[in-house]
C-alpha cells in the first residue's frame, strides 16, 4: 500500500511540474474513484526499462486549449488540431519522462513516440482500475483531466518484495 | 555578434516554445533554423551554417544521439555545441550524451531560464549578447 502510494506521489509531481512549468497550468487532485468528466482527447505512451508500462492521459477541450494557449502564447482562433495533438502528446511525453526520472534516476527508459486520439466521453468512467494501475484525475483550468498508468511490473516487483518481508518475518517468529 | 541557431525537435510546439524563449531572452539570433529530426538537420545544415543546435534526443528518422554522433566524426560539423533538450534526464543517458559531444543538457519540463542560461555559458556569451573571456563556473546543465 504504501508503494503505491509512493508511485502516486511520484506520478503527481510529474504532473505537477509539467503542467505548471510548461502550461503555466494549476491542477487539482479529484479524490476517489468517481467520474473524472467528459473528456474530449486521449494521448497514449509506453515505456521500457527497468520496468515497463505505458501511460495515458484523458483532457477535456477546454483544458486542452489552455494548455495550448499558455504554451504557445496563442490566441483562441489560433489553436488549431493539429497544435492542440502535438502540445497534448508532447505534455504526456514529459509526464512520462519525468516519472520513469523519479522512478529509476540511473537507468535509462525509451519512450515510444506518443499517439494521440479525439474521443468523445469519458474512456474510464465504467471501468474498475486494476490492481496494477493507477488513475489520478484532476481539475484544471477549462474542464479536468486524468491520467492512468499501466506497469504490472511495478506493482509485481512490490508483491514480491512484500512477499519476501513476510517470509522473514515468518522465519524469524518460527526461530 | 549574432548566431544561427538550429532546434531539432519533432514537436513543432516544442520547437516553437524553445524560439519564443531565446527571442525573449535577448539572445542575438540572426537566423533560426528548424527540424523535426536529425536527419532534416543535417540536410538543412548543408546550405546553411549554424553556430549552435539545441536537439532533442526521441525523435522518429535519425535520433538526437545519431545526429550528435554524426556531427563529433565529421570534422566541419564537430567544434558545433549541441545542447540536449529532453525527457530523458538519467544519469546512464547524460554520461553517454557527454560522450558524444554535448556541451549542455536542459531536462524537460524546463523554465525560460534553463534554456538562457545553458544557451548564453555553452555558447560564450553574457547577458549583453557579448562574448565573455570568462565564463566562470558551468552550470549544472552545462558539461
Amino acid at each position: 500500500m504504501e508503494n503505491i502510494k509512493k508511485i502516486e506521489e511520484m506520478l503527481m509531481t510529474a504532473i505537477f511540474e509539467v503542467f505548471e512549468k510548461m502550461f503555466y497550468v494549476f491542477t487539482e487532485p479529484l479524490r476517489g474513484d468517481g467520474d473524472g468528466g467528459v473528456y474530449h482527447m486521449k494521448s497514449s505512451i509506453s515505456f521500457n526499462g527497468p520496468v515497463n508500462g505505458m501511460m495515458e492521459v484523458l483532457l477535456s477541450k477546454g483544458t486542452a486549449e489552455v494548455m495550448v494557449k499558455n504554451m504557445l502564447s496563442l490566441d483562441k482562433n489560433e489553436i488549431t488540431d493539429p497544435i492542440t495533438a502535438d502540445c497534448i502528446k508532447e505534455s504526456l511525453n514529459m509526464i512520462c519522462g519525468n516519472f520513469v526520472r523519479r522512478l529509476d534516476p540511473e537507468k535509462v527508459f525509451l519512450l515510444s513516440i506518443p499517439t494521440f486520439e479525439m474521443i468523445s466521453g469519458n474512456l474510464h468512467r465504467d471501468r474498475q482500475i486494476k490492481p496494477h494501475e493507477v488513475r489520478l484525475m484532476f481539475a484544471a483550468e477549462g474542464g479536468n483531466m486524468e491520467v492512468l498508468m499501466t506497469a504490472p511490473e511495478i506493482f509485481n516487483r512490490r508483491c514480491a518484495h512484500e512477499e519476501d518481508v513476510r517470509g522473514h518475518e515468518r522465519k524469524r517468529a518460527s526461530n | 555578434m549574432s548566431f544561427n541557431v538550429m532546434i531539432v525537435d519533432d514537436s513543432g510546439a516544442m520547437r516553437a516554445v524553445i524560439k519564443k524563449i531565446i527571442n525573449i531572452s535577448g539572445f542575438k539570433m540572426s537566423q533560426c533554423l528548424e527540424a523535426g529530426n536529425g536527419r532534416e538537420a543535417l540536410e538543412k545544415m548543408k546550405g546553411n551554417w549554424v553556430d549552435v543546435i539545441i536537439s532533442d534526443i526521441n525523435m522518429p528518422e535519425m535520433t538526437g544521439l545519431e545526429l550528435l554522433q554524426f556531427l563529433n566524426e565529421d570534422p566541419l560539423y564537430q567544434n558545433i555545441p549541441v545542447i540536449i533538450v529532453s525527457t530523458e534526464g538519467s544519469r546512464e543517458r547524460m554520461d553517454e550524451v557527454l560522450n558524444y559531444g554535448a556541451k549542455g543538457f536542459i531536462k524537460k519540463p524546463f523554465l525560460p531560464e534553463d534554456i538562457r542560461r545553458v544557451l548564453y555559458n555553452v555558447i560564450g556569451v553574457g547577458a549583453d549578447g557579448e562574448y565573455q573571456e570568462d565564463r566562470g563556473d558551468a552550470d549544472d546543465g552545462d558539461f
